[in-house]
């Protein structure tokens, strides 16, 4: 049975919602509500801080005290509510415009400074509520309303900005691939520090149909053309590429530090769930729910794989499995594996027994 | 114990009297040294935070945020900062956060003369964000009013959910005085509001009802919560109806200056009747029309173009004489042969 | 009543706003949109990816005990 209480996280009784039929915001409200409800945050512990747009509409949408800024101005807040309100979450939901091109100032100076605050940015590469201008993030070439011969300039390169510096944390993914954008939803929010998702998302009313398309679902097959996924933490994507840049803080080596981060992976390892292989083959991807492997007693999830994104992840057999052996004697060796986030570990029989 | 107390340290000493746990802002003359003061606080106090912002937009709107989040939060700047912060001015009416906004005033327009102090920042505490709006300012004239005013801010604040202004100028903020800050007694209005964290609500600039839903297209709703707002924020104006008044023996003349002028005309008070509005904005109307009906002459002598002026003549339906000091020039004799000039002209 | 129930899904007129992105993702083509409304044909083979898509939670596959 697929799990639907994060819809206590929203606020529905004032669905349906503003936004355009097909529009992408609708699929970031909800993916970031289940994410929120997966690791249990709820009004008592999180606050939502938007800007101004269709997507600064969210936070209105969210069934948590919300905070509905001046345009471009929901990162300052957000890291103020952080500073007198450490005991909170604090989770920013706002648009490309909002967040890079009027709150651009704000971007660059909370990224430095790195509170803990998570933001999703509804990179839909347009100005929609304003009736579809040229942004910040619209590709170079762009016919748009206020670009009737197509854009002039460059787009804002988040991907190279916002990894620019150590620690930091940048992902980049889209609305069509669910998988991994549920990954990175959930991977952002347990990141301690300033976390960024860009999500590629449609605007299919007032971007989409100048560009051609008929329905939001070409333009998810659009996105699926112009970017593929990368496996595995990076260091850097590049502008065709989806997925997750996480770099630590550079520390000089001293003994001191060296202690803090022993420490930290420590926690990381006692929260982990012990799975027995019954309960193993639940996570199947099936039912929106993750896929998990089982290798050499840990757990996997692999959910971002771009093998198993879309309608591909039907095709999905290996999920569920302990593939110990398989990999053992596979060509790709066990670094693949070693590339998806560790979630659980697996607990032999004789352990469950017990 | 009696101490050497600058106009800054006082505003800063005020604050934290009155609860204040987070301060930020952007460098300016005159403020610089509130954070200066902030920075090496926070250090010290680890209940108290402090965030040296990337420009006065984020100052404010850090303010209005981390007041919604549960401290008692201020900001402080100079006229070019204030402009920058005027966008969270509207949407701190908007959302209703209880803060203090200090602008200490210096010559404009836009950079102007830094190190000047001026009085021309009275149409920007009212005037300078979208929509209407009914803010609380006051303007002190001495150190230890700078300390007093900075609680009794604090407190309108509290009560009337709002941005609350303390104005003063470059000439208060370097100002010395002996004064001994402990020996002061104030009250002081706790925290009501409550914090984030707790419930579902929304706070947005976007109109929405008493409730908080956002209702974008419903004038009713819309005039119900404006009026809610405005009857809050009078209501409290009207409990700080704060002012000064010498009435001089037989004069005709009434003068009325603020701040740093009402210092500098002090030695005129044998000559001249003085009032010296302390609550600037909302206009002591019912004060000043009373006041000025036993007088022939009033004449404003302010550090703006006739500013204050102006609001004289709408609240007493009368004609004002105005004696402008601008650019950072306030001296004493200059003022008296303005003042004789004036009268002058319609002996 | 808004909820309306098909074979395996139940379709949610009122949050649905017909953009027809069920429909295009749906592998065996189970859904489709006729006369303003979401209906199914046989075939459904229950993978959720009409709910997992859908923007406005208008549509969601029934539980299998329900059934
Ligand atoms: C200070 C200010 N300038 C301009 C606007 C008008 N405005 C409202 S939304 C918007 C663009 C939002 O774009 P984006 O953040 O990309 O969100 P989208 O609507 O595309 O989701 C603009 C320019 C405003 N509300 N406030
Ligand atoms: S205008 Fe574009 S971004 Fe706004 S709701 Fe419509 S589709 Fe979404």
């Amino acid at each position: 049975m697929i799990d639907r209480s994060y819809k206590k996280l929203l606020k529905l009784n004032r669905f349906p919602h503003t936004w355009c039929p097909g529009c992408g915001i609708g699929a970031v409200l909800k993916n970031v509500a289940i994410g929120l409800k997966e690791l249990g945050w709820n009004e008592q512990n999180t606050t939502v801080v938007s800007g101004i747009g269709c997507s600064g509409r969210m936070a209105g949408y969210m069934n948590l005290d919300a905070v509905h800024t001046p345009h471009g101005r929901a990162l300052t807040a957000a890291e103020a509510i952080k500073t007198v309100r450490p005991d909170l979450n604090v989770i920013v939901l706002s648009g490309d415009g909002d967040l890079g091109s009027i709150g651009g100032n704000h971007l660059l100076h909370t990224f430095r400074r790195n509170p803990d605050i998570t933001v999703f940015c509804n990179d839909n590469e347009i100005y929609g509520l304003t009736g579809g201008q040229a942004g910040p993030t619209t590709p170079e070439g762009t016919k748009t309303i206020t670009s009737p011969r197509g854009e002039h300039h460059q787009p804002l390169r988040l991907n190279r900005i916002l990894t620019a510096k150590s620690p930091c944390f940048y992902a980049r993914t889209t609305v069509y691939h669910v998988n991994h954008f549920k990954t990175c939803i959930r991977e952002a929010l347990l990141y301690k520090g300033f976390s960024f998702v860009d999500i590629i998302s449609d605007c299919i009313e007032l971007n989409g149909r100048r560009l051609g398309f008929k329905t939001a679902h070409q333009m998810f097959k659009w996105f699926d053309e112009r970017f593929h996924i990368v496996e595995g933490v990076r260091d850097h994507l590049e502008n065709d590429e989806l997925g997750i840049v996480k770099k630590e803080a550079e520390v000089e080596v001293k003994a001191e530090a060296k202690t803090e981060v022993e420490g930290k992976l420590e926690v990381l390892i006692e929260g982990l769930k012990l799975l027995t292989l019954e309960e193993l083959k639940h996570f199947d991807g099936t039912n929106g729910k993750p896929i998990y492997i089982g290798y050499k007693g840990n757990v996997y999830d692999i959910s971002a794989s771009p093998l198993f994104q879309g309608e591909k992840r039907m095709r999905c057999h290996i999920a569920g499995k302990d593939l110990t052996r398989d990999i053992e004697t596979a060509p790709h060796g066990e670094d693949l594996v070693y590339h998806f986030p560790m979630v659980g570990r697996l607990k032999v029989k004789a352990e469950a027994e017990k | 114990m009696k101490q050497l107390v600058s106009g800054n340290e006082a505003i800063f000493q005020g604050a934290l009297r009155a609860g204040a746990r987070y301060f930020t802002g952007y460098p300016i003359t005159p403020i610089s040294e509130i954070l200066q003061q902030a920075a090496t606080h926070a250090e010290e106090d680890p209940e108290f935070k402090f965030l040296q912002a990337e420009d006065e937009i984020a100052a404010a709107i850090a303010t209005i945020s981390a007041s919604l989040a549960g401290a008692k939060t201020f900001t402080a700047t100079s006229g070019p900062g204030f402009t920058l912060m005027q966008e969270a001015l509207g949407w701190g009416h908007a959302v209703e956060a209880p803060c203090v906004f200090i602008n200490s005033m210096r010559v404009g327009p836009s950079t102007g003369m830094p190190t000047q102090p001026a009085q021309s920042d009275l149409l920007q505490i009212k005037a300078g964000s979208a929509g209407d709006y009914y803010p609380i300012a006051f303007y002190p004239n001495s150190v230890e009013e700078s300390f007093r005013l900075t609680i009794t801010a604090f407190n309108a604040a509290e009560e009337s959910l709002s941005p609350v202004i303390l104005l003063a100028d470059a000439f208060l903020s370097h100002l010395y005085e002996v004064v001994d800050l402990n020996a002061i007694e104030a009250e002081v209005v706790p925290r009501a509001k409550e914090p984030l964290g707790r419930s579902r609500r929304l706070f947005t600039g976007t109109a929405h009802d008493r409730m908080g839903n956002v209702k974008t297209n419903d004038p009713e709703a819309y005039r119900d919560w404006l009026n809610d707002l405005k009857d809050r924020h009078l209501g409290v104006a009207e409990k700080y109806p704060l002012f000064e008044y010498f009435p001089g023996k037989n004069s005709e003349i009434l003068l009325i200056a603020f701040g740093i002028t009402s210092r500098i005309i002090s030695p005129l008070k044998e000559q001249f009747s003085v009032f010296r509005p302390i609550r600037i904005y909302p206009v002591l109307e019912k004060e000043l029309r009373e006041i000025a009906s036993s007088y022939r002459h009033i004449i404003v002598i302010e550090g703006n173009d006739g500013q204050y002026a102006s609001w004289v003549e709408w609240a007493t339906g009368r004609k004002v004489m105005r004696v402008p000091c601008l650019g950072g020039g306030f001296k004493l004799q200059w003022i008296r042969s303005q003042i004789e000039a004036r009268l002058g002209e319609v002996r | 009543m808004y909820m309306k129930p098909r074979l395996n899904v139940i379709w949610n007129e009122i949050y649905c706003k017909r953009c027809i992105i069920c429909v295009e993702v749906c592998p065996v083509q189970a859904l489709a949109f006729e006369r303003d409304e979401i209906v199914e044909r046989p075939g459904c083979i229950r993978c959720y990816q009409c709910e997992r898509y859908c923007p406005d939670i208008a549509i969601e596959v029934m539980d299998e005990e329900k059934r």
